[in-house]
């Protein structure tokens, strides 16, 4: 792998093409469970409503049939920083003295409080990290554009632009893959103009500038393709969100609404519990 | 006595080998080039003669294959790929993109400060670099790069790869995007550094450039040299090229249509004034008893 | 021809939180530091494209930034405090903030000079981005309140410093202002 190619490295979220139910599921109905979840977890404080939540996870990583060793990557890869804060935790944060004091020793104290305190850590970031790779592995970034745009239009009449909103998202996403060619292109240039990146020294004005042959034009280009585009966005007639119509139709089937209705359930659930 | 300065032999690269997105950019290809030469670099978009290019330079090590660059072995995993960029110039496609700072003395003074030059030493290389490409020392140095023209910013781009003092110097699409009176400049002073003695590599889609400047040619076609040899034979076989996706020069072309007419021009002129003198000599010999 | 503002607000937002995700992506988003934690750079784009476009757009940007970085954190997490950001209260809701901030220090300070606006610009937005995160942390009993000032002082500084000097050279590069009182090189 040369140190030039960036394409590589620059991935948003992970699409496992597959045909289960999840992967049909309309993305508006996915992205309100997702929301629901996320809200709902972070709310959470109670271990059996966190077991609930793990548990209901994974029914739907079972569901969309994603393979165990994907879904658990991610958790796998941040389980040595868990266990780190996890112990942080009970060990150091003074917040947690509540409960029986089950050992004791120098400015170390361990409570039954404590430990809760990281088992609660340590479960609502795996539901977290399970739960946005659902999403991720079961819609892709086009969908989940179209979803959101849909979602967000009924925001519209309370003056939120919402085209121009999931517009910008969609050109953000596109722009990614295009910019990082550039930065590949900009890398090498300047390598070969003798420009060295890496061999850091100095204060943080003087790394900086090492950094700018790259960053300055990368930021420059980005603007003039901003123009670019807005000109040509302008040159082919578009005049904004107002009574705009779609190419691509949205329809939410009631197995979407059950799905969402039984998330909602749950998410409340997982709150209450 | 030339000196062989590139030797390339064999080299294959693929893109991001291993995943589902790996594409074979070079398919073993061999090239040289000797001190004092001028070669071109021909092929339809997708060829592989960026690739080949990045190659020459150090930018990538060899996957497969041999390059030997100003007698240093790419391949030698000890070898630091630093020393050969710096001895060997690459310019890219539009290189005026790659300008960072505000004034131009500043730009192109960049590479020669990363080498160790400072003072009046570092002064007198960027007035070298820039009297090279035509941007006059004292009347650019301290000008706004922004404030330059498109012909211009590429100049000091130029200027500022040239400040390294490379050995041999690389371009891919030189004339690329530049107006017609910009684009003759920028070929007369690439045609003053031949004359210095500087080794060029050219590559380019633009079949007169290619005409004006290369002594030799190498012809890509899906990662593999399909064509080679001197310019002018390998330029005059119109009908090969076009199967490989590409043309001879408007000259070329030109002279051959007045052939099947019946107008026996002869000689293998490349270049306007080339064909000027082939037609002069013609009319001469029609109006001769 | 002239563009419509509102039209070239969404491309420059669109592009530029382009920018922060591909900062946030590869190694280009992070300068390394003493303190072996990296000066982070994915919220400049917010405050230049804040200090251009307004602070719609730099609030739109921050949106970008914050949920990529939410995303990014559940699925490739590159290191321990990646954890903390799978919590959008931590990696979006403080981002939204950066922009608008920046926004107005700069028209606070560019009546009295421009580039002065764009550099107080910058410390404020990466300060808005280093406090407000840090504060979430703290707030959620991640981090200790003990523990944070010297996170601000060893890397919010510098980063503060280091996003000055970004917007300033791109902003002044791209709005053809000449910076410094030196007209000219220095060759």
């Amino acid at each position: 792998m040369s140190e030039f190619d960036f394409l590589g490295q620059v991935t948003i979220g992970q699409y496992l093409p597959g045909d289960s139910p999840l992967h049909r599921m309309d993305p508006r109905a996915k992205l309100l469970m997702a929301l629901a979840w996320i809200a709902a977890v972070v709310a959470c404080r109670s271990l059996l409503g966190m077991a609930l939540a793990a548990l209901a996870v994974a029914a739907g990583l079972w569901v969309a049939r994603i393979p165990a060793r994907f879904a658990l990557r991610s958790v796998w890869r941040a389980l040595p920083f868990l266990a780190l804060l996890a112990v942080l935790q009970v060990l150091v944060m003074p917040g947690n003295r509540t409960g029986a004091v089950l050992w004791q020793w120098w400015i170390v104290t361990v409570t039954t409080g404590g430990l809760l305190a990281g088992a609660l850590l340590v479960a609502r970031f795996v539901v977290l990290i399970l739960a946005i790779s659902l999403l991720s592995f079961t819609t892709g970034t086009n969908d989940l554009m179209h979803g959101l745009e849909h979602l967000l239009r009924p925001l519209q009449r309370l003056g939120l632009p919402a085209h121009e909103l999931a517009l910008t998202f969609d050109i953000a996403l596109r722009s990614v893959p295009l910019l990082a060619l550039e930065a590949e292109r900009l890398a090498k240039a300047q390598a070969s103009r003798g420009g060295e990146f890496g061999g850091a020294k100095g204060g943080a004005i003087r790394r900086v500038q090492q950094a700018l042959p790259l960053l300055v034009p990368l930021f420059l280009g980005a603007l003039q393709r901003a123009e670019r585009l807005a000109l040509a966005m302008e040159a082919r007639g578009y005049v904004g969100g107002r009574g705009r119509t779609q190419w691509v139709a949205l329809r939410m089937r009631s197995a979407d609404y059950v799905a969402l209705a039984l998330v909602l359930g749950i998410a409340v659930a997982v709150v209450l519990v | 006595m030339s000196e062989l300065l590139i030797d390339v032999r064999g080299l294959r690269h693929t893109y991001m080998p291993g995943t589902p997105f790996a594409s074979i950019a070079l398919d073993g290809v061999d090239f040289r080039l000797e001190s004092g030469e001028t070669v071109g670099v021909v092929g339809s978009t997708g060829a592989g003669k960026s690739t080949l290019l990045q190659h020459l330079n150090g930018l990538y090590r060899p996957q497969e294959g041999e390059v030997h660059v100003l007698g240093r072995d790419l391949r030698d995993p000890g070898q630091d790929l630093r020393e050969v960029r710096r001895s060997v110039g690459l310019v890219f496609q539009r290189p005026e993109q790659q300008i960072f700072s505000q004034y131009v003395g500043d730009d192109v003074a960049y590479g020669p400060r990363l080498l160790g030059l400072a003072g009046e030493a570092l002064r007198e290389r960027v007035r070298w670099a820039m009297d090279l490409v035509g941007l006059g020392f004292l009347d650019y140095k301290d000008r706004l790069t922004w404030t330059l023209s498109g012909g211009e910013q590429r100049k000091a781009a130029l200027a500022g790869v040239l400040a390294l003092q490379p050995r041999v110097l690389i371009l891919d699409e030189p004339t690329a995007g530049l107006d017609p009176q910009a684009r003759l400049g920028l070929l007369d002073d690439l045609r003053r550094l031949r004359a210095e003695g500087l080794a060029l590599v050219v590559a380019s889609h633009n079949m007169e450039d290619i005409a004006l400047l290369a002594d030799r040619l190498y012809v890509l076609q899906g990662g593999r040299v399909a064509l080679e040899g001197p310019a002018r034979q390998v330029l005059s076989q119109g009908e090969r090229l076009r199967a490989l996706g590409l043309d001879a020069p408007p000259v070329v072309n030109l002279l051959q249509a007045l052939r099947d007419l019946g107008v026996s021009v002869g000689g293998d002129s490349l270049t306007l004034d080339e064909a000027e003198e082939a037609l002069a000599a013609w009319l001469d010999g029609r109006r001769s008893p | 021809m002239e563009t419509s503002s509102r039209v070239r607000k969404i491309a420059v937002a669109g592009v530029l939180g382009a920018i922060s995700v591909l900062l946030g992506a590869t190694h280009w988003g992070f300068i390394p530091w003493i303190s072996g934690a990296a000066l982070t750079i994915m919220h400049v784009p917010v405050i230049i494209g804040a200090v251009l476009e307004g602070p719609v757009v730099g609030l739109v940007i921050g949106l970008i930034f914050g949920v990529f970085s939410l995303i990014q954190a559940a699925i490739a997490p590159t290191g321990p405090t990646d954890v903390w950001f799978t919590n959008p209260l931590v990696s979006v809701l403080p981002r939204l903030l950066i922009g608008p901030v920046a926004w107005l220090v700069y028209q606070g300070v560019r009546r009295v000079h421009e580039v002065a606006g764009l550099a107080v610009a910058g410390v404020a937005g990466s300060l808005t981005n280093t406090l407000l995160v840090l504060g979430m942390l703290g707030v959620l009993g991640h981090v200790p309140w003990a523990a944070l000032p010297p996170i601000i002082w060893a890397n919010g500084l510098p980063e503060a410093v280091a996003s000055a000097v970004i917007t300033v050279v791109v902003v002044a590069a791209w709005k053809r202002i000449a910076i410094g009182r030196k007209q000219g090189s220095s060759i």
